[in-house]
């Protein structure tokens, strides 16, 4: 058989489309640079300055760099796949879904210029995540590491959601329900101790059983309702003896009332919020409260921190009305003021002592 | 034949103890049994996480 005339007689191959492969020879991280610059025909070093600005610029660059590091082949021979095609597809869904993210919220104006560069914080905080959940590093390629820490960032994104819910159904009475789970959660990572563990239990059962440790220390009771709730009762016959809200902020404007000499009592419960009792300059306010995390304000004097035990007993002048305040704070404030000066935050005891506001209808000792 | 053992795997045993013990705490708390201020309770689940810490560090997996 004559192969030269056969070989001379055949066109020669089509040189096909020119494809974009990273740079096996030309690498720094993972080659993406270098075979952008091969495939343009440009210095890759630009290439390079490009993507660090791109990264400053929104992250941007960052989530492309990893988005090829994924998706773009190395320009030699393919190596064994080292990554299952589940693992693939869930880290490419998760970096296209951070991407229209980032592009989302940056048209609404709510992310923009530096406000995702710490993507690569994020990343490095997967990276920990994955190693702690699975006890072991995510290995030496970048392609590799990528994955496992955009692996690790859900795991992380679904504990912070985990840890909501149960900060909620912890505050709203389902307490008991919630530590139940820790202790099945507990049981079940000693029966899969013998039969190799399950590690990655410990962060979802961390993420529910913290929420509720702080529910319970804090005395957080969210039930009450949620929002801004005002009550002006405008006489005494309208004037409960208790309110209560579950989160948000309860103001009692108690201004226009003409209250008769004598002790009234007043209780004002507050899961996590901020409640503000107003009272007219002739009252005199005898006050008590006890607060998880937070703060207590009563007129010029004030108490803040964990677990404050407020008590602040005084008698009133003669034929003064005396107000019997009883708080109960979860996480929050307890303000008792003659005047709402519309702000809010913290400082108001520097704003009260500079606004004059002294609880003046008590005898000067308690 | 003698069937070969497989070690249990000290951090979730660890682990699994841990929470079980925090969980009991929290549960008797919500129950009304104990009534714990942050004074008690951030020790306490503190010290859980670092024995959970502990354990990861102390355990080896290939």
């Amino acid at each position: 058989m004559d192969t030269t005339s056969e070989t001379n007689v055949m066109p020669p191959p089509s040189p096909g489309p020119k494809r974009f492969e990273r740079s096996s020879t030309d690498r720094i991280i993972g080659g993406v640079c270098g075979g952008l610059g091969r495939y343009f025909n440009i210095d890759p070093t630009i290439v390079r300055i490009a993507f660090v600005a791109l990264a400053l610029i929104g992250g941007v660059g960052f989530v492309v760099y990893a988005a090829a590091l994924l998706l773009v082949p190395l320009d030699e021979e393919a190596p064994p796949a080292e990554l299952s095609t589940r693992d693939r597809a869930i880290a490419a869904g998760l970096i296209i879904a951070l991407a229209l993210a980032a592009v989302t919220l940056g048209s609404f104006g709510l992310v923009g210029g530096f406000a995702l560069v710490p993507l690569w914080v994020l990343l490095i905080v997967g990276v920990m995540v994955y190693s702690f959940a699975e006890g072991r590093r995510p290995g030496e390629s970048p392609r590799r590491v990528v994955v496992r820490a955009v692996q690790g960032f859900a795991l992380m994104i679904a504990c912070i959601a985990l840890a909501i819910g149960s900060f909620f159904a912890s505050g709203l009475g389902g307490g008991v329900v919630v530590a139940g789970l820790v202790i099945a959660a507990g049981a079940g990572l000693i029966a899969a101790a013998f039969v190799g563990g399950a590690r990655w239990l410990v962060l979802p059962a961390l993420a529910i059983a913290l929420p509720l440790a702080f529910v319970s220390a804090a005395g957080i009771d969210l039930d009450g309702g949620f929002g801004q709730r005002n009550e002006h009762p405008a006489t005494v016959t309208e004037l409960r003896d208790s309110y209560r809200i579950g989160m948000g902020e309860l103001v009692v404007d108690l201004r226009d009332l003409e209250l008769p000499p004598g002790d009234h009592a007043l209780s004002v419960d507050v899961g996590a919020g901020r409640a503000l009792v107003l009272v007219p300059e002739n009252v005199c306010v005898a006050s008590k409260a006890t607060v998880g995390m937070g703060a207590v304000g009563v007129f010029d004097r004030d108490s803040g921190g964990i677990d404050v035990d407020w008590n602040d007993n005084r008698r009133s002048l003669k034929r003064a009305p005396r107000l019997v305040v009883d708080g109960k704070i979860g996480l929050g404030v307890l303000e008792v003021r003659h005047r709402d000066d519309g702000h809010r935050g913290p400082h108001w005891n520097d704003r009260n002592r500079d606004a004059g506001e002294r609880n003046r209808a008590c005898a000067t000792s308690a | 034949m003698r069937r070969r053992r497989t070690a249990a795997d000290g951090f979730s045993l660890t682990a699994g103890l841990v929470l079980i013990v925090f969980g009991t705490v929290l549960l008797l708390e919500r129950a009304g049994e104990l009534d714990l201020s942050f004074a008690v309770m951030a020790p306490i689940a503190f010290g859980a996480i670092g024995a959970i810490l502990l354990a990861s560090g102390l355990s080896r997996r290939g």
